[in-house]
C-alpha cells in the first residue's frame, strides 16, 4: 500500500486503515515502513545504546511514550500503543504494532513515528491543526487543550474539509513565495461533547466512532494534496465577554514556540525552522484569536471562518 | 571551557557574525539563532538595523558615522548605543571582534 501523510509517501508492507492512499499527485520523498518483531527491534535498538530525548511516564511512573535517539536514528515507543524503530534519514520505519484495535496503535504511528520521519526528510512541524478552505489551508496553532482539534472539527461540520490535526508538516517551496501545508491522517481525536453540538448533518461527516479512550476517534476524510498556508490563527483565551482576533504581535516568538518535536535540534533542522517562521511572517496573514470560555470551540470555528474568508478574499 | 568574552575597549574595530550565527528577518524583529547553543535572541528594529549595517562596515566607527547621519542622531547616543549593543552580542556569543585595524 502507498499512502501519504506530512509530505512523505509512506510505502507500508501492511495495512494502516487510517493513513491516506496516495493519489496521483508529484512524488514526495518516500519512507519505507515494515512490519517488525518487538522482540527483535529492542534486540537491534538496545536501550542502553541510546540517549533518551522523550521519557513521559504515568503518575505511578511506569513509561508512558519514550523516545531514544541512536547512532542509526531513533527508538519510539509505548506500552500497549507500539515499537518503532525510525532510521536517521526517515527513509525506513520498521514497526511492531500491538493485537489491538488499529485506531490504537494507529495514534503513535501518527502522532509521533511518522511526524518524526517526515522531520528526517525535511519537513518542517508545527503543533497545529488545519482545515482547507478555498483552495488554501488554515492553520491554528495553541498548547494542547487550547482547542485546535475541537475548531479544526467544527469547521469540517461546516463544510471545510480537514487538512490536518494536532500536527501540521510545512515546507518552504524553492520556487514559489509561500508556504505549503502538507495533509495528515484520517484518524481524529474528539471530545465527545463537542460531536454532541454539531448538527446532525455536520456529524454526519465523522463517520462512527472507531474507538473511545480520553477523547473518542473517528476517521475523517482530509485533502489528498498539500495546499498553500493562506492564514494562520494562535488560539488562546480571555476573559471578556467577546471573540476577539488580533493581528499577532510578538510574531517570531509564537511561531519559534509552535515546533513540534523539538528534541531533533540538529543545526540543519533549527535554521529549517527558522527559515520556515520567518516565511510565514512574511506571506501568511496571522493572527492571534482570544475567546471567552463561554464562546465554545463551535463559536470559534464561525469566527475563524468569517475572518478567514474576508482575509483569503481580501488578499491580505 | 567557555570562551571568555572579549570587551570593547575601542570602536576602531572591525565586527563580524560568526558562522554559528545565523538571523532572520519578522516583521517588527530580527531574531538570531546560535547554533553552538540552539537558542534563539530577539532584536528591535533599532537594533537590526545597527547590526545589518555593522556588517558590511570597516569598523564599528564607521558604522555609527553612517547611522547618525542616516537618522540625523548626535554621534556620541549611537556611539555609546551600539558599543552596548555590540558589547551583548559578543557576551553571547552571536558576535565576534575582529583584530584590531591600523587605520592612517
Amino acid at each position: 500500500m502507498l499512502g501519504h501523510a506530512f509530505g512523505i509517501d509512506v510505502d507500508t508492507s501492511f495495512p494502516i486503515p487510517e493513513l491516506p492512499v496516495r493519489g496521483g499527485r508529484d512524488g514526495f520523498p518516500r519512507t519505507r515502513l515494515e512490519a517488525a518483531d518487538a522482540r527483535r527491534l529492542q534486540k537491534d535498538w538496545p536501550a542502553d545504546e541510546g540517549r533518551k530525548v522523550v521519557d513521559r511516564t504515568f503518575p505511578d511512573g511506569s513509561p508512558m511514550l519514550v523516545v531514544e535517539r541512536h547512532e542509526q536514528g531513533f527508538h519510539v515507543w509505548a506500552p500497549r500503543y507500539g515499537r518503532h524503530a525510525v532510521s536517521g534519514d526517515g527513509g525506513r520505519v520498521w514497526s511492531a504494532v500491538p493485537r489491538v484495535p488499529a485506531w490504537r496503535w494507529e495514534r503513535l504511528l501518527f502522532a509521533q513515528v511518522l511526524p518524526l520521519a517526515a522531520a528526517l526528510c525535511g519537513r518542517e512541524l508545527f503543533h497545529a491543526s488545519a482545515v482547507a478552505l478555498e483552495g488554501g489551508a488554515i492553520a491554528f496553532v495553541g498548547l494542547s487543550g487550547a482547542g485546535k482539534s475541537s475548531v479544526a472539527a467544527h469547521l469540517v461540520a461546516r463544510g471545510a474539509l480537514l487538512v490536518t490535526d494536532d500536527v501540521l508538516a510545512l515546507t518552504v517551496e524553492p520556487r514559489a513565495d509561500g508556504v505549503r501545508a502538507h495533509s495528515g491522517t484520517r484518524l481524529v481525536g474528539l471530545d465527545t461533547n463537542e460531536l454532541a453540538t454539531m448538527t446532525t448533518a455536520g456529524r454526519a461527516l465523522f463517520g462512527a466512532v472507531l474507538g473511545r479512550s480520553d477523547k473518542a476517534y473517528l476517521a475523517v476524510p482530509v485533502v489528498d494534496s498539500s495546499l498553500p498556508l493562506r492564514a494562520l490563527y494562535f488560539l488562546g483565551r480571555n476573559q471578556g465577554r467577546e471573540i476577539d482576533i488580533s493581528p499577532s504581535e510578538a510574531l517570531a516568538s509564537l511561531l519559534l514556540g509552535s515546533s513540534f518535536l523539538s528534541y531533533l535540534d540538529s543545526s540543519e533542522r533549527l535554521v529549517r525552522h527558522l527559515d520556515v517562521c520567518a516565511r510565514i511572517a512574511e506571506t501568511v496573514p496571522t493572527h492571534v484569536l482570544t475567546a471567552p470560555a463561554a464562546a465554545g470551540a463551535k463559536g470559534v470555528a464561525a469566527a475563524i471562518e468569517a475572518h478567514a474568508l474576508a482575509v483569503i478574499r481580501g488578499g491580505s | 571551557m567557555a570562551k571568555r568574552a572579549q570587551k570593547i575597549d575601542s570602536l576602531d574595530r572591525k565586527v563580524s557574525i560568526p558562522d554559528h550565527v545565523v538571523y532572520r528577518s519578522f516583521a517588527s524583529e530580527t531574531i538570531i539563532l546560535n547554533l553552538e547553543t540552539g537558542k534563539y535572541h530577539g532584536l528591535n528594529a533599532t537594533a537590526a538595523t545597527m547590526l545589518d549595517v555593522l556588517k558590511d562596515a570597516e569598523t564599528m566607527s564607521d558604522a555609527v558615522a553612517l547611522i547618525a547621519g542616516q537618522y540625523g542622531q548626535p554621534i556620541e547616543t549611537v556611539a555609546a548605543d551600539l558599543r552596548e549593543l555590540c558589547q551583548g552580542l559578543v557576551d553571547r556569543g552571536l558576535l565576534e571582534l575582529d583584530t584590531p585595524t591600523q587605520r592612517g
